[in-house]
């Protein structure tokens, strides 16, 4: 089932426990009575890999306005809660309406992180909090996010949000908590876990009927997303940056 | 960390063990038991010096790399180290005498963690062991609805390999012999939130 | 040459003056000090800062101290590097000064950080490409730098190194400006901030800034000491120091000028000149600008006439000068966070529940002015502090 790929950086990770078991050994007191159980044994996910981009394709087209399931699906998911003011709530996700100059026509789409190739906010992170994973997500590393908000103003689609207040019952899979930033994850922790798990939001748009959004491999010719994006085509929002985003929109 | 730190970080848990500062006896700390499980997801003594380490590492791998299923997982220590109140309500693992907390307490660390990840076990993580048929449902991050669907093969497998027997430990403890532990590991870790990110 | 020599000593006095201006300070430091935990404690949402308008006004009042700190240095290279004698009794004042407002202005920015338990972090882990990283070196090598200077001053030993190291001193300041006003720069998401113009406008506005800051201090010190020294000194100086803000309140609307008149040719940055200029921020916009232009043309006309200020019209100038650069770095900072990220210019925005249509307007909180005061305390109360125990004061020798 995994590609041959991934076996590698199965092993790559391994080697990096092995070393890291090594360095437990010389560092933890008489470390050699002890037996981790079996850790070689239990890894269990590969890591992020360089060879895979994940995307999102949006068909506008399929959008409808005044649904808002997909914003729902990832607060759900995120133990985001929408109730308090739009100004200094989470939003991950936000429904925008449009009306063409010219034509008149209306749309609607969901705008959430776009996941720069070359993202704004990771460059500026002081600390690198801010980073690209290897298959081309963009995430902060709350852990080391000391809530500094540039990323913030260096984010040209207003993707992330810095959290206000304290939180409390946050999802065991989403930790989430006051004074650092956070944004749309493609839900790492959903994606990571098992093969074709999708995120919150595509789930919760098909589930609508809509189908509006595909999540996918956007460098396997073969995915889903890539077949659409080569037959319908897929436009970026604020192409002008060339930022080489992961979230393409149809029908703009 | 610098050895003046260490140092410094030591004669201050050594004063504080010598003073019993905050507590009755200076038998130690009073740990709960834990609520699931046999064994730890390391050899205990492992768990009690290492633990820092431990999950500053699997911390990085997850959340940088993208490697999910270790053992070392925060959300697995609460839903295995939780406590339930006399109504089956579980409680926060950060809570004064509760698992974390007990012991840090007595040792004066102060960690952050949970203004961010759960304090509580996942939902329906009491079914979870019933649902698999396992002592120690380890990592769930995905557990809440179905967790029998959302673990993989493998993670099964690592699952079982937790069931090591190992005697039952669970009895609250005022174990003296944690003073010397607590007192001599804190020297080799790495702190938590900075130096080992990059 | 006439000038009579000056001595430098501590101030010794414990008189009402001083000791008042101290308890007074403290107050504020304390008062600051609480909105600051206050903010930490309950978060963000106390002040008015929102996920649109990231950065408020504890910015603008660090950003001002920085820039007033990289600019009061300017007595003390024009002493040592350019040898303008009559800055020379200033010289020592000039550099305490300019460190304490740095550390004022860097507490302020810290502790407006969401996680300032995390600046353990931000010292040992560093993202090179990201100019805020750059800047952490650049405000504590300044701090550093401002201290050996102090040094070369203060210790005769060391004097021969106070010409170069004034010149480096003038050096890492220019970049530190600069690098300040880049963190602002480069930001391709906000368009009306998108302009190199930014760091000779920070440039400008710190020159007038620090000058003035320095200008204000001046009596401040000279009555601790129960001098003359200020009055020996003090026209000449005052004249020059005139000249010297005329030229830097110029600088500042000229790079302004360059800077919006610009920003109205760029098609996509129109909006935003539009927000600054008749929009919510054209009150500040303008009463900052015609401040700083007629505080420019009374120092002009001044000059001219050879005339001189009264001591209270000239502070009282100064003071205006600095809260005008105030003024025009908030219509900087917040303005250009108050208009719309221009996402679809080919379109009318309908709906959306972030702002994408037009951002609310920007209210700071009591909190943050009380932080922001306290952050000025704070570089006062250590100025304070210093010129009790290091010999910094002017006095011409009784
Ligand atoms: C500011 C919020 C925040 C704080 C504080 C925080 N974390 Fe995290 N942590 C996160 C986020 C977000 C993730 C990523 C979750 C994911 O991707 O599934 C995470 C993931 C982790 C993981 C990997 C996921 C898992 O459960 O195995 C570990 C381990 C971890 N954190 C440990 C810690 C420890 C230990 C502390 C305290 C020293 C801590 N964290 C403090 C936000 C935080
Ligand atoms: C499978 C359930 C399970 C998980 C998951 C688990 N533990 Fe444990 N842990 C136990 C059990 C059972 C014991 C008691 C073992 C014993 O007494 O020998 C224990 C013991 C410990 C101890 C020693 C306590 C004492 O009384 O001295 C520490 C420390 C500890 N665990 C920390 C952790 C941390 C940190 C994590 C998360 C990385 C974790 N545990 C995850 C079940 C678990
Ligand atoms: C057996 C006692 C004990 C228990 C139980 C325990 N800890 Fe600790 N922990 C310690 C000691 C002692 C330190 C000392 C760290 C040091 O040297 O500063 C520590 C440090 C830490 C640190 C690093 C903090 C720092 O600032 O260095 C983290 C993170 C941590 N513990 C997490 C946990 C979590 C999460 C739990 C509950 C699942 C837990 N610990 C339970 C004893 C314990």
């Amino acid at each position: 089932m995994q590609s041959s790929s991934t076996n590698n950086k199965n092993s790559k990770a391994q080697q990096a426990r092995r070393r890291f078991l090594q360095k437990l050994g010389l560092l933890g007191a008489a470390a050699d009575s002890y037996t981790l159980l079996e850790l070689q044994a239990k890894t269990t996910a590969s890591a992020a890999s360089g060879d895979k981009r994940w995307g999102l394709l949006i068909d506008t087209s399929k959008c409808a306005s005044g649904c808002d399931a997909c914003v729902r699906g990832c607060n759900t998911e995120h133990g985001i809660d929408a109730s308090d003011s739009d100004l200094t709530r989470a939003q991950w996700i936000r429904k925008i309406d449009l009306k063409d100059k010219l034509t008149g026509k209306e749309s609607s789409l969901p705008v959430m992180c776009q996941h720069c190739d070359s993202a704004p906010c990771v460059d500026v992170c002081p600390t690198g909090a801010s980073f690209k994973r290897a298959d081309g997500v963009v995430l902060v590393n709350k852990h080391t996010c000391i809530g500094c908000r540039y990323c913030m103003m260096a984010c040209p689609y207003k993707a992330r949000s810095f959290i206000h207040e304290n939180l409390t019952e946050q999802k065991p899979s989403a930790p989430r908590g006051k004074g650092t930033v956070e944004s749309c994850t493609l839900c790492v922790h959903r994606i990571d876990s098992e093969q074709d798990m999708q995120p919150a939001c595509a789930v919760a748009c098909t589930d609508e009927a809509h189908s509006a959004i595909v999540f996918g491999d956007l460098n396997d010719p073969d995915s889903n997303i890539s077949r659409q994006l080569q037959s319908a085509g897929g436009s970026q929002i604020r192409s002008d940056l060339q930022l080489n985003t992961g979230v393409r929109y149809h029908g703009l | 960390m610098c050895p003046e730190r260490a140092f410094g970080l030591w004669a201050i848990l050594w004063l504080l063990l010598a003073s019993g500062l905050g507590h009755a006896s200076d038998e130690g700390p009073i740990i709960p038991p834990a609520s699931f499980g046999d064994q730890c997801v390391a050899d205990t003594e492992i768990m009690r010096k290492q633990h820092m380490s431990l999950l500053n590492h699997q911390r990085d791998e997850t959340v940088i790399e993208g490697v999910r299923g270790n053992p070392f997982s925060l959300v697995g220590c609460v839903n295995c180290h939780a406590q339930k109140d006399d109504n089956g309500q579980a409680i926060r693992i950060d809570a004064e005498g509760q698992f974390c907390e007990s012991c840090h307490a007595y040792a004066a660390v102060k960690i952050d963690c949970f203004s961010c990840h759960a304090a509580l076990p996942e939902e329906g993580f009491g079914n979870t062991h019933e649902v698999i048929g396992l002592n120690t449902p380890v990592i769930a991050p995905l557990a809440a609805a179905d967790p029998a669907k959302h673990f993989s093969h493998q993670q099964r497998q690592v699952l079982q390999s937790h069931r090591v027997a190992a005697g039952p430990h669970n009895q609250l403890r005022g174990n003296a012999a944690l003073k010397n532990i607590i007192s001599t590991h804190t020297t080799e870790h790495q702190r938590p939130v900075n130096s080992d990110t990059r | 040459m006439s000038n009579p020599t000056t001595y430098f000593q501590p101030v010794r006095t414990w008189s009402g003056n001083y000791l008042i201006w101290m308890f007074a300070l403290v107050l504020l430091v304390l008062a600051g000090g609480y909105c600051a935990y206050h903010m930490e404690h309950e978060g963000h949402h106390i002040t008015g800062m929102n996920n649109s308008v990231v950065w408020g006004l504890p910015h603008v009042f660090a950003i001002s101290l920085i820039l007033a700190a990289s600019g009061a240095l300017n007595g003390a290279t024009l002493s040592s590097v350019f040898g303008n004698k009559l800055y020379t009794p200033y010289a020592r004042l000039s550099v305490v000064l300019s460190v304490c407002l740095l550390v004022g202005g860097l507490i302020v920015l810290v502790l407006d950080l969401g996680r300032p338990d995390r600046l353990a972090v931000a010292m040992t882990t560093y993202n090179f490409r990201s100019i805020f990283s750059w800047n952490i070196f650049l405000y504590t090598g300044f701090i550093a730098i401002g201290v050996i200077y102090l040094a070369t001053m203060l210790e005769r030993s060391l004097q021969r190194f106070n010409r170069p190291v004034g010149a480096l001193a003038l050096l890492w300041r220019i970049v530190l400006t600069s690098g300040t006003g880049s963190i602002f720069g480069f930001l391709v998401g906000r368009s009306a901030l998108d302009s190199a113009i930014l760091a000779p406008l920070f440039i400008a506005l710190s020159l007038v800034m620090g000058s003035a800051a320095l200008a204000l201090v001046i009596p401040w010190v000279s009555r601790w000491q129960h001098s003359s020294v200020s009055l020996h000194h003090a026209p000449p100086t005052r004249q020059s120091m005139m000249k010297l803000l005329l030229w830097c309140v110029l600088a500042v609307l000229y790079f302004s000028a360059v800077h919006h008149v610009t920003n109205l040719y760029i098609a996509e940055h129109r909006q935003d000149e539009h927000n600054v200029l008749q929009g919510a921020f054209a009150g500040v916009f303008w009463l900052g600008h015609i401040a700083i232009i007629a505080t420019g043309l009374v120092f002009l006309q001044t000059l001219r006439h050879s005339g001189e200020l009264s001591s209270t019209a000239w502070h009282l100038l100064c003071a205006v000068l600095l809260i005008a650069c105030a003024m025009i770095l908030y219509t900087v900072i917040i303005g250009s966070q108050s208009t719309p990220q221009l996402l679809f210019p080919d379109k009318i925005i309908t709906a959306s529940s972030f702002g994408d249509a037009g951002v609310p307007a920007y209210r700071p909180t009591s909190w943050e002015w009380g932080f922001g005061m306290g952050g000025i305390a704070l570089s006062l109360l250590l100025l304070g502090l210093v010129l009790r125990v290091l010999p910094i004061s002017p006095t011409s020798q009784s």
